[in-house]
């Protein structure tokens, strides 16, 4: 490899506009420093050589203080949406949760019932789990429940059983007038006998949590044998989800910041009228990643939090929750669709860019 | 004003210059003290042609070689005397204080051995 080519090659680090500017002379420098003093250069030069180059990708435009924030603000709204997909990414190592027919299959066996209700939800881990509900008329029998748990292959870790009583008529406040005197009294309300289980089994890197009730009595009030089971299946995270994220939003931040630094240049270079228009796209792409931004932090700032070792696996409430679904896409849409726009109307001249520096 | 700029700086004063000559007249400015590696030199001249200090003089082919010479700018000469004024100030003063350091060992007034 000739000297001239491997100085060439060194000068990849550089940001492309940068190399095409001030790649030749700088390959000229390079080779009659060589001259003077013969030999390849050494590892540090050449190290020193590649530093520059990364941190020219680094840098913004002097003495452009809204660049400065413009960047910031990239790198933060950058950073959470890698972190949304890290989170993703860190889901996709999990166990699949059951589909909507294997889930149904189990509830209802489990239950001794026809027709479960299944739903698919997202923890506040944004993890993946299935819920089930079935209810109606029927029998309590634990030993159907465990039995229909095991045939599915799950290993139950804990199954408590307890008597409980339905109210049928809550408690309620009485005032008795006697002799004039106001006295307060309290009716005991009516209960019917129930028999109630909660139970908790695990299966491949899945952990499921149900219950079940039935009134047994009660048939004066329509009631006996009604029965309630339920079950929520989610997947256990594999401790790839957090690092994937963190990951993520790493990657996120340096992406918004070497993004601002490449489209502020190329702004910058560019003639006055579509320097002005690439700016204004430039600053709606900023605006109206806003929304999107926001709830991809939230939804970060959940995960990052998420109690693991909670005995339920749960939905968390965050501000994002408020903001319609509707908003944050076409927030990201138009995001994503005006810096296309601004990076088109910035877009390099090869005319101008081989003049001079001072041009 | 960091010292390499102020040495590129004090380079051009003289007249246009191409990036190789710049790195040999920091050295001898610097008496082999300052070693501008290339990557800080166009780092550096990139950062001072942004603020208007240096400008591009003129293009030169030597052997297929791209040379290109740079300037120091009304702006960049007047920001390098402003520097150099300071500087000066500072080492009259430290010379000045200096002077008036006692002698090591001897006592000060109103100090008890």
């Amino acid at each position: 490899v000739s000297a001239e080519r491997y100085y060439r090659r060194l000068l990849w680090a550089y940001p492309g506009a940068y190399r095409r500017r001030h790649g030749a002379e700088i390959v000229t420098t390079l080779l009659e420093m060589a001259e003077d003093r013969p030999g390849r250069p050494t590892a540090g030069q050449t190290l020193h050589l590649v530093a520059c180059g990364l941190r020219q990708r680094f840098r913004l435009p002097a003495r452009r203080p809204l660049v400065w924030v413009v960047a910031l603000f990239a790198a933060v709204a950058l950073g959470a949406a890698g972190a949304t997909v890290g989170t993703w990414l860190g889901w996709q190592t999990a166990a699949r949760v059951p589909s909507w027919s294997e889930t149904s299959v189990l509830t209802t066996a489990a239950a001794g019932l026809p027709w479960a209700s299944v739903e698919q939800w997202t923890t506040a881990m944004n993890g993946p789990g299935v819920n089930s509900t079935i209810s109606g008329t029927g029998t309590y029998d634990a030993e159907r429940v465990r039995t229909a748990l095991t045939a599915d292959g799950w290993q139950i870790t804990r199954f408590t059983e307890q008597d409980e009583k339905f109210a049928v008529e809550p408690p309620t406040t009485k005032i008795k007038v006697s002799g004039g005197r106001e006295v307060v009294a309290l009716d005991p309300g009516k209960n019917v006998p129930a028999k109630a289980a909660q139970f908790v089994a695990t299966k491949d890197g899945l952990t499921l949590t149900g219950g079940t009730d039935t009134v047994i009595g009660g048939a004066q009030y329509g009631l006996d044998g009604r029965t309630f089971l339920s079950l929520d299946i989610t997947a256990d995270d594999t401790g790839a989800v957090r690092p994937l994220t963190v990951a993520g939003l790493l990657a996120g931040v340096l992406t918004g910041w070497l993004l601002t630094s490449a489209v502020a240049y190329r702004i910058r270079r560019s003639g006055r009228p579509r320097r002005r228009v690439a700016a204004a796209l430039g600053m709606l792409a900023l605006a109206a990643a806003a929304v999107p931004a926001f709830v991809a932090g939230c939804e970060t700032y959940q995960v990052m939090v998420y109690d693991t070792h909670a005995p339920n696996q749960y939905i968390a409430s965050s501000p994002a929750d408020r903001i319609p679904v509707e908003l944050t896409a076409a927030g990201a849409v138009l995001a994503v669709t005006a810096l296309a726009g601004a990076l088109l109307a910035a877009r390099r001249r090869t005319a101008l860019d081989a003049k001079p520096v001072s041009a | 004003m960091q010292e390499p700029t102020f040495l590129i700086l004090t380079a051009l004063a003289e007249g246009p210059t191409h990036g190789y000559g710049v790195i040999r007249a920091v050295d001898t400015l610097s008496h082999g003290e300052v070693v501008l590696r290339p990557g800080t030199l166009y780092g550096a001249l990139d950062r001072l042609a942004e603020r208007g200090l240096v400008e591009v003089d003129r293009e030169e082919a030597v052997d297929g070689r791209l040379r290109r010479y740079y300037r120091l700018t009304d702006g960049g000469a007047a920001a390098l005397a402003a520097q150099v004024k300071r500087l000066r100030r500072n080492a009259d003063a430290a010379e000045a204080r200096l002077r008036h350091r006692p002698a090591p060992g001897a006592l000060r007034l109103g100090e008890a051995r």
